[in-house]
């Protein structure tokens, strides 16, 4: 199941038969989408080997020659192995292309830790001129292709190979860079989510009518985002849950305190993520076993949220 | 502009380089100087740019990959009519255009690196893109050997190969020493000239402080280079070259002469402090 990837990649596929000027560099990755093109334009799909330093910065060279370009290959070694070239090259240089991250979270579980994708938006927060954009639906994969072809600056596009849902996706979302996925009745308290973890919240307010009554979700999308648009939203509840599947330290729920620290509300914030600074644990298992060590799973999520509503 | 004036364009680059850093106190003024002649043999000879027009879209293109070396380019881009004097007088100092690695606002840069091991790999994406597009403009890169060190060099390396990058010229600054010791007591990194063309390149080996050679060594690499690899000239160069006391010198990389050194290191290139 790779619908995000596809969604993006299948536009950008049609881009370059339509005459765009698009480079795919890719670092021994590829998709059943791009097959066609690798024959029908070989010059198009760039490979550098399992190479990611050499991945950004060839990219940022083709993309000094005034083509489209898109770095790709798995997370987490697109951001960690190459952070450096991203940083000087890419960012420090505001050169117009797109890092192409596929993986996102406790993926692929059997792995392991080497392959888990857990500090990339925490780490890439900070950057100067980046956008990020953490997609968790299908018609977000496809704006982020259509802005693709028209980019002013470097955006990082993380795929989740598990993301399939679809939800309404507004000119106003895009501005804001959150969309609000769920409006209740009574707004007392407000998730705030990020990634596949949207969808997963999603399920659990829609599981219980006193959640839908009493509870909104926000899918915040891309980071930055607009920090006065999102205190609008947040400031008449009484609590924010924020649910990742990131690492804490730096993640969504800082930047939702930093966002109403620096506006001075003062609402309760509990945070629900992955806290491995006191290590790791020793055994692999599915995707849901992971997130269950951490909380993360739909019943934690449901008992937080319902522990939060019996507290007011 | 012949080869004597080249030699005397250089003598007099590199006397303004050191006014420069000996004026703000910083610069890497010896790994400036081990390719210095490179860098007038490439804009006084071998690149074709419009001094009219340094924007100018087929251009060839510079990538000074061992950027600390850039303080090198501002020289150039003065005596070229890109930059002016008060920006070389205001080097270093609060809100100045020139540092000590060349930024992409500074007219003139096409790359700005800074970070070793980058700068290679962007030279091989430009001149990726420009062979797709069918354009006849090379890419020139000076890369170090203590910049060898770093893996991606290689990552580079591979990829200019196998795509058979005939359009991209590197400039490998052999000068043997990093900032602690000799390279070669370090990590041995001999023999250049076989890893280069075990990567497949065209590979050639010269005296990089002579002119002359340099640009026959990339001319002949352009006539003899039928099989259209990438090109890489190893220049066997000198740190500091130019004072005799900053020659070849450990712990000077980096290193600006102050107070009398300084007079006499731009007494040696026939100036003054204060000229």
């Amino acid at each position: 199941m790779n619908e995000c990837r596809d969604a993006y990649l299948k536009e950008i596929v049609k881009a370059i038969y339509d005459g765009e000027d698009v480079y795919l560099v890719a670092a021994d990755l590829a998709a059943p989408c791009l097959d066609k093109l690798r024959e029908d334009y070989p010059q198009r799909y760039v490979s550098v080997g399992i190479a990611e330093q050499s991945l950004i910065a060839v990219a940022s060279g083709l993309a000094l020659t005034g083509k489209k370009v898109i770095a790709y290959t798995s997370n987490p070694f697109l951001v960690f192995r190459a952070f450096d070239q991203i940083r000087n090259c890419v960012c420090a240089m505001k050169l117009p292309l797109v890092l192409l991250g596929l993986g996102a979270g406790f993926t692929p579980p059997d792995y392991g830790f080497t392959h888990f994708i857990l500090e990339d938006i925490n780490i890439l927060r900070g950057s100067t001129e980046l956008t990020i954009y953490n997609v968790s639906d299908v018609n977000l994969a496809g704006y982020v292709a259509q802005k693709t072809l028209n980019l002013s600056s470097p955006i990082y596009v993380r795929i989740d190979r598990l993301v399939d849902a679809e939800y309404e996706l507004t000119t106003n979302d895009v501005d804001r860079g959150f969309r609000v996925l769920h409006k209740a009745v009574n707004k007392k308290i407000c998730v705030v989510s990020t990634g596949i973890m949207s969808t997963e919240c999603f399920e659990v307010i829609k599981s219980r009518q006193d959640f839908l009554n009493n509870v909104d979700l926000i899918d915040v999308f891309s980071f930055p985002f607009d920090e006065k648009a999102l205190v609008d939203e947040l400031k008449n509840c009484y609590k924010i849950v924020t649910v990742e599947e990131m690492r804490l330290q730096g993640g969504l729920g800082s930047a939702v305190f930093e966002t109403l620290g620096d506006a001075g509300i003062y609402i309760p914030v509990q945070r629900l993520g992955v806290d491995i600074s006191r290590g790791l644990s020793s055994h692999y298992g599915s995707r849901e076993w992971h997130l269950k060590q951490f909380g993360l799973d739909r019943n934690s999520i449901a008992e937080k949220i319902e522990k939060s509503l019996s507290d007011r | 502009m012949n080869l004597d004036e080249m030699n005397e364009k250089c003598r007099q680059l590199k006397l303004k380089t050191l006014q420069m850093c000996v004026k703000a106190g910083y610069g890497h003024v010896t790994s400036a100087f081990s390719c210095s002649e490179i860098l007038v043999a490439l804009y006084y000879n071998l690149m074709n740019i419009d001094k009219n027009n340094p924007s100018w879209e087929e251009r060839d293109r510079f990538v000074m990959s061992k950027n600390h070396a850039s303080i090198m380019l501002y020289p150039v881009f003065e005596d070229l009519g890109w930059i002016n004097q008060n920006d070389l007088n205001d080097f270093g100092q609060d809100d100045s255009l020139l540092g000590g690695h060349s930024k992409m606002s500074i007219v003139g840069v096409d790359f700005a690196g800074g970070s070793l091991g980058i700068g290679l790999g962007v030279a091989c994406g430009m001149a990726y893109g420009n062979k797709a597009d069918g354009k006849s403009l090379k890419t020139y890169c000076i890369i170090g050997d203590g910049e060898c060190y770093e893996g991606s060099i290689w990552e580079s390396a591979m990829f200019a190969g196998h795509n058979k990058l005939s359009n991209l010229v590197v400039f490998l600054d052999r000068n043997r020493l990093c900032m602690t010791a000799v390279n070669e007591n370090i990590l041995s990194q001999e023999s250049l000239f076989d890893k280069w063309r075990a990567f497949g390149w065209y590979v050639d080996r010269i005296d990089g402080h002579d002119i002359a050679k340099i640009i026959s060594a990339v001319k002949k690499s352009f006539s003899e280079n039928v099989e259209g690899k990438p090109v890489c000239i190893i220049c066997d160069t000198i740190k500091g070259h130019g004072v005799d006391f900053m020659e070849d010198q450990v712990f000077m990389h980096g290193w600006v002469p102050k107070g009398e050194k300084a007079e006499i290191a731009l007494k040696q290139l026939g100036g003054a402090e204060n000229e």
